[in-house]
């Protein structure tokens, strides 16, 4: 209907529908109501006038009183007749898009503020689920024998309403593979399985789940859910022709961090707390090795996109933590308030001034958080590490040292050719004058160099001054004015005008030809002498006088700084340069990322002297509106409360989140989505309006306070979860509570779930016995040869350049936090499996381990070690009719059949 | 029409992906599960999309936009302190339509009347990094999805043994990999980078084939996999899941005859071979064929080294003869094939040039420097108003001042010409709804009078 209804105003107007859309309203109608109106007609005005507002549907409404013709309404003629607005005067522009949308029905948009008391988004935020306060609902009650986990109560209630109940438990083996793939991403032994499916004692399980738990593997497995929340990658990202290194040196020390947290169940407040401002937490005393650790957290904040522009940083970061933490999508409100939920632009704003008083130290002098001195290969790579940095100072000196004597030694000849620029060549042709001449074998004039010399030559430095005049004059005057510059030794060199009353140049050339000579000869002499007198200034006043000009501070051969002088140069001979500088930083880089003894270095930020951030109209950094103080968000701290002066906020913003119980809402979900393969809500990182509703809201509370009254411990959640009946249920579909719980919305069983890249790799290299299980560290090569050992979570992340092959297999896109991952079945996938030279070499090394001495008996271990259990008769036969009938290819039979083995959908299916 | 704060949508391809409460599982084979749901294919004109990307700029003065008066004022001061530099190529009309065509590309005049030359084009940065970003994805600044694998998401999977989007490319291309990346789309909709110069299919396309074995061979591994797959499947009573993935092992069984056939350009006769010729461009619009004809949905062809700041005549000339040729041979066939009604063919670069001088004047020719206000993009196919140009560019080249089509726009076109509203277009993630067409090009959509 709207669509018709806007169709037909396109047909009678020929304009665009405004009231529709809020982007063209907020764009081109609500600046002009704004500039124009607002001031008197709105709920903002500091005094109404004429009751009128018209910022509200109603108020427009009042003087829109001519239906049939809404140019003739009072609203309309006030405009036309320009009676208003009274004391300025609306550019017609204005006035007629203001009459274009008049003529339309002066519609505002339906989220447009209604009055100033009322929400801005309606009725729905005050009933929204995740916005209400948080309490710990009370258990349903059920009189079934052996409930006595929560979970299952919550559970089995709902099921009950539709006539269903829990699934029988699932076998002994499925479960163990289950809790293994969940909790550690890779399988459990033959052994592990018989152990715990003999294991007859009540408390069997209880001890597999205290098992996994205390595993390291636990922060490799729940590490990953994490980094993809965080967007984390190795490299920077943002802009494509980037010349530095595109590589964070020390991401890994986020990453490792991740893992640590995890495995020593910080408590999740913590967690946020570090994350958000470890630097804030400890005042006034030494930190302790912990504490230095938890520097490390900090990267959640910098290892995101590097893009050329900072708002754009500051975007993602305020997109990482409020998604991350709160599952609101705060960055929607840059432009405009946010359309569904209580977000306004100027709580982004307040965001956006957090973010803004921050900044990062150099990224090769991060702090040491974790010593490595005492390893033995340390002072190995102390050694290192001086020479990569030493070489990269080297380098710059070198450079700096070869521009530095290229632009003194040709001082001369750029002197003539700064004459030849500015006063021969004319202006059009100038590019190609500049790049066309070379000097001392350099193709292409410096244009920084010449405009240099210009302000030099023609300043009022008497050394020049004869030269400035010269050149404004016809050179037969030149004996004249020379003669009448000797009368002025203060304002005229009288070196200077005395050399040239005896060289008499005859052209303007010539001037600055000698001019040029006195320096080219002045440096030569100095070089020279200086050889044996590192003192030596030159006797000869005049070459005095050029030796000075190219010496001193600021003066036309001035570098400036050993960073940055490089910057002058023209763009291929600064290319070089950046090329060079790139290739000896990526050594440093390399070392950085791959010696065992280098130390952990956070990704730090520190505190700057604070700013109060000011919102960008529309978004754009260029039209600057109120001021939004740094804050939480104002609907979700209704006491307006202001972060300090003195700070940028991060330590009030991490309690303010860890105060909201959106942030245990969020993380229970997470991990409930881990355990069962979807969330009580779908959507993770987004709990507002437009998410779809939980399944289970009160579980989802109950748990949050759960988590909450156990300190935040992560793992008396997972031992909650591990321990309910509800994970333990058989994941076997049956058709009629197929059709009565339609798509396990209500957890009738649990869900059979296809596991990520990251753990089919770690169970191939785990089945083939190549895994190692070394942690942490620098990141690793995982695709090509020699393959690392190493879980697949320290593998590199390029995010500019996410591996074909991880795309293929819906790793998140480390570009933007997400919590929840696709789960598509492509055919590239297979053939990764398939004809992957890493899967095939995988495949020769679990054969070489597990080939028995007959056929059978290397089906049989091929199913103990892969699948964790015996082969059926019918698969010993299948699997020896194959091994005897396969023709050898380059794969042998045994082989080929390890290919299939592994290939299966049980190896990367959990039940 | 579809803002922000539409909160119900009708039943789209995302919807179904997302409602049917079965993941994405199943999509990824093939098209006929989402007929079932969808009812029909996007009811557009167009199916398939060639998009030849002529990477470093073109220039639009010396091909697609002439401009006479640029001559008189050649190597006189324009725009301030600039020579002006004239075309050294000729134009005339041709066709019944009398397009005005260049010298540059002899072969393509017989195609006068099937080609609409845009020639009111602007984007935002004339730097190539950013151009090539905003044309093949529509963002200026953040990684989105790129513009093929929307069209692919859009179009979803004609022939499930080949990937939907396919970019043919010399190498090189990683900097722009964006380009073809699927972003936060699924996977299944990523470009396919595809490097033309390698000499097999095995070194073009990762994984096609085995290095251990031959298809005999794993016919018969394939067979017993299946079977022991199968009864792990019925101990689950057929779990979906369990099911598609079975089923995508004989996919890419397939894909790989069937995609190892499509990049041997050896099965065309010698004598079709000779007609497109040796240059690359040669080899990639016979691929391109190959592929459109095979039912990829989105070719990309990426052809390099238009960046002419000097010596723009020579070097124009021979990047020009290289695509001249082989094009109008692939809109001869396609024709020939009748498929040329239902193909869009796109051609241009990411930005402009000046209408002044560049460069020292290398061989006595000058170049021009980049420009972003106004340029020229080619289509071609039976969706456009063929033997048209649409919008003009100033007197002298400079600035798009006839009804401006920004990328952005163009890529609204292009949407519209699949049967797609560009508005209602849109990919829900992480709780946004996103649009491969910014808001502030939303509304404007006089360029649809590009399409006939």
């Amino acid at each position: 209907m709207k669509k018709l209804l806007t169709l037909c105003l396109l047909l009678t107007t020929g304009l665009t529908g405004y009231g529709q859309s809020n982007d063209v309203f907020d764009k081109t109608i609500k600046p002009i109501l704004e500039k124009n109106c607002y001031s008197c007609h709105s709920h903002e005005a500091d005094r109404i006038k004429g009751d009128l507002t018209l910022d509200t549907q109603a108020g427009i409404e009042s003087v829109l009183d001519n239906k049939t013709d809404l140019t003739k309404s009072t609203l309309a003629q006030q405009i036309i007749s320009r009676e208003m607005p009274p004391k300025k005067e609306m550019s017609s522009k204005d006035a007629s898009l203001l009459l274009s949308w008049i003529r339309q029905g002066a519609k505002l948009p339906e989220n447009m503020k209604k009055d100033k008391d009322s929400d801005a988004w309606g009725t729905k935020i005050q009933t929204h689920w995740a916005f209400q306060p948080q309490y710990k609902p009370e258990m349903p009650q059920f009189d079934m024998e052996g409930y006595q986990n929560p979970i299952d109560n919550f559970i089995a209630a709902k099921l009950e309403n539709i006539g269903l109940g829990l699934s029988p438990r699932a076998n002994k083996r499925d479960l163990i593979r289950r809790i293994y793939y969940d909790m550690l991403g890779i399988p459990p032994t033959y052994e592990d399985v018989q152990s715990f499916v003999n294991d007859n004692s009540p408390g069997a399980w209880e001890t597999v789940v205290d098992k996994v738990l205390q595993s390291p593997h636990y922060g490799e497995r729940w590490g990953r859910h994490w980094l993809d929340v965080a967007r984390y990658s190795d490299y920077k990202g943002g802009s494509n022709n980037r010349r530095d290194d595109p590589r964070y040196v020390y991401a890994w020390s986020y990453r490792d961090y991740v893992i640590k947290s995890l495995n020593s169940d910080k408590p999740y407040d913590q967690f946020i707390k570090e994350q958000l401002a470890a630097d804030l937490m400890v005042r006034g005393r030494k930190r302790t090795p912990q504490e230095m650790e938890a520097l490390a957290g900090l990267g959640f904040l910098t290892v995101g996109r590097r893009d050329r522009n900072n708002d754009d940083v500051i975007d993602d970061r305020i997109d990482a933590v409020s998604k991350a933490f709160l599952g609101l999508t705060v960055s929607c409100a840059r432009c405009h308030d946010h359309k569904f939920d209580p977000i306004t632009q100027k709580d982004y704003y307040s965001f956006h001034g957090i973010f803004s008083s921050i900044t990062e130290p150099d990224e090769f002098q991060l702090p040491v958080v974790r010593d490595t001195s005492s390893l033995k290969q340390f002072n190995e790579y102390a050694k290192l590490r001086e020479e990569a940095i030493k070489n990269i100072n080297k380098y710059k000196m070198d450079g700096y040292t070869k521009w530095h004597d290229h632009f003194r030694k040709t001082s001369g000849e750029y002197i003539v050719h700064t004459y030849m620029y500015y006063n021969e060549v004319p202006g059009p042709n100038r590019g190609q004058y500049s790049r066309t001449n070379e000097v001392d074998n350099v193709r292409g004039l410096v244009n920084r160099m010449m405009s240099n010399w210009n302000r030099e030559m023609n300043s009022n430095n008497p050394f020049w001054t004869p030269y400035k005049e010269l050149i404004k004059q016809d050179p037969k005057t030149w004996n004249v004015s020379l003669h009448k510059m000797s009368q002025d030794k203060k304002k005229y060199d009288f070196g200077v005008v005395r050399s040239l009353q005896v060289r008499k140049p005859q052209t303007k050339q010539q001037l600055a030809n000698w001019y040029g000579n006195v320096f080219t000869v002045a440096y030569k002499d100095l070089v020279e002498n200086k050889k044996k007198n590192p003192k030596y200034m030159p006797g000869n006043k005049l070459h005095k006088k050029a030796v000075e000009i190219l010496l001193k501070d600021k003066g036309p051969c001035d570098l400036g700084n050993l960073d940055t002088f490089y910057r002058i140069l023209n763009n291929r001979e600064r290319t070089r340069y950046e090329n060079g500088l790139r290739n000896v930083t990526a050594k440093f880089i390399n070392l950085e990322w791959e010696h065992v003894a280098v130390p952990v270095r956070a990704m730090v930020v520190q505190e700057r002297a604070p700013v109060t951030s000011r919102i960008y109209i529309l978004g754009n950094a260029r039209t600057k509106g109120d001021p939004a103080p740094r804050s939480f968000l104002e609907y979700f701290d209704k006491s307006g409360k202001v972060y300090p002066q003195n700070q940028s906020g991060r330590l009030q913003l991490a309690e303010s989140i860890i105060n909201n119980p959106l942030s245990s809402r969020v993380i229970v979900n997470r991990i409930w989505q881990h355990h069962f393969g979807k969330g009580i809500v779908d959507t993770p990182d987004d709990l507002g309006i437009q998410s779809p509703d939980p399944t289970h809201p009160e579980l989802l509370d109950w748990l949050a306070v759960y988590l909450k009254e156990n300190n935040w411990k992560l793992k008396s959640l997972h031992k909650l979860i591990l321990t309910s009946k509800t994970y333990q249920q058989s994941s076997k579909p049956e058709a009629v509570a197929e059709n009565l719980d339609s798509g396990n919305q209500l957890l009738h069983r649990q869900n059979i779930r296809r596991v990520e890249f990251e753990s089919i790799r770690d169970t191939m290299f785990k089945l083939s016995n190549n895994l190692s299980n070394e942690m942490g560290g620098g990141p690793v090569n995982l695709f090509t040869k020699p393959y690392s050992k190493k879980r697949s979570i320290y593998g590199v992340i390029d995010r500019r350049n996410v591996p074909e092959l991880l795309s293929n297999f819906d790793f998140a896109d480390p570009n933007l936090p997400t919590g929840k991952r696709f789960n598509t079945t492509i055919p590239q996938q297979s053939l990764f499996m398939l004809n992957g030279q890493m899967a095939i070499d995988i495949i020769k090394l679990f054969c070489k381990n597990n080939v028995g001495e007959t056929a059978a008996q290397t089906v049989t271990n091929f199913y103990k070690v892969a699948y964790q259990r015996m082969p059926t008769q019918i698969e010993v036969k299948l699997g020896v009719d194959f091994i005897q009938s396969a023709k050898p290819e380059k794969l042998t039979p045994e082989e080929q059949f390890a290919q299939v083995v592994l290939l299966s959908n049980e190896i990367i299916h959990i039940k | 029409m579809k803002t922000c704060n539409d909160v119900k949508h009708p039943l789209t391809r995302r919807d179904f992906l997302q409602q049917t409460g079965l993941g994405l599982g199943m999509i990824g084979l093939g098209t006929m599960l989402r007929q079932d749901v969808l009812g029909a294919q996007p009811q557009g004109k167009v199916k398939r999309i060639l998009h030849i990307f002529l990477q470093g700029a073109s220039s639009h003065i010396d091909t697609w936009d002439p401009k006479p008066a640029l001559k008189n004022l050649d190597g006189k001061s324009i725009n301030g302190n600039r020579l002006g530099h004239g075309s050294n190529f000729e134009f005339e009309p041709c066709g019944q339509s009398g397009l005005l065509m260049s010298s540059a590309f002899p072969n393509l005049k017989k195609f006068a009347d099937d080609i609409c030359v845009v020639r009111s084009m602007k984007t935002d940065v004339p730097s190539h990094d950013v151009g090539v970003r905003v044309f093949n994805t529509g963002q200026i600044s953040l990684p989105r999805p790129s513009f093929g694998s929307w069209v692919s998401y859009g179009l979803g999977l004609e022939n499930e043994n080949l990937p939907a989007f396919i970019a043919l490319n010399s190498g090189s291309v990683q900097r722009y990999s964006e380009s073809f990346q699927s972003g936060f789309l699924p996977g299944l909709y990523q470009g396919t980078p595809i490097n033309t110069r390698l000499n097999s299919v095995e070194q073009m396309i990762q994984n096609i084939k085995s290095p251990v074995m031959s298809l005999d061979g794993q016919r018969k591994q394939l067979d017993l996999l299946k079977k022991i797959n199968t009864l792990h499947s019925l101990e689950n009573n057929k779990d979906r899941e369990l099911e598609n993935r079975i089923k995508s092992f004989e996919i890419a069984y397939n894909m790989q005859i069937e995609a190892t056939d499509a990049f041997d350009i050896a099965k065309e006769s010698k004598e079709t071979r000779d007609r497109y010729g040796n240059s690359s461009q040669g080899k990639q619009m016979l691929i391109a064929r190959r592929l459109l004809e095979r039912g990829v949905r989105f070719v990309q062809a990426w052809h390099g080294g238009w960046d002419h700041h000097d010596n723009l005549f020579n070097s124009l000339t021979a990047r020009a003869k290289d695509i001249d040729g082989p094009l109008s041979q692939l809109i001869a066939d396609l024709k020939e094939r009748g498929m040329f009604e239902d193909t869009l063919i796109i051609m241009g670069g990411e930005f402009g040039r000046t209408p002044h001088r560049d460069g020292a004047g290398r061989n006595g020719y000058f170049g021009r420097a980049h420009q972003h206000t106004g340029f020229s993009t080619v289509l071609i196919g039976g969706c456009v108003k063929g033997g048209t140009a649409y919008g003009a560019t100033d007197e002298l080249g400079y600035k798009a001042v006839e009804n401006p089509v920004h990328v952005n726009e163009l890529h609204s076109v292009v949407l519209q010409s699949l049967g797609f509203d560009h508005k209602d277009f849109t990919y829900r993630y992480n709780g946004r709804d996103f649009r491969l067409v910014l808001p502030e090009y939303l509304e404007n959509d006089h360029a649809k009078g590009i399409l006939a």
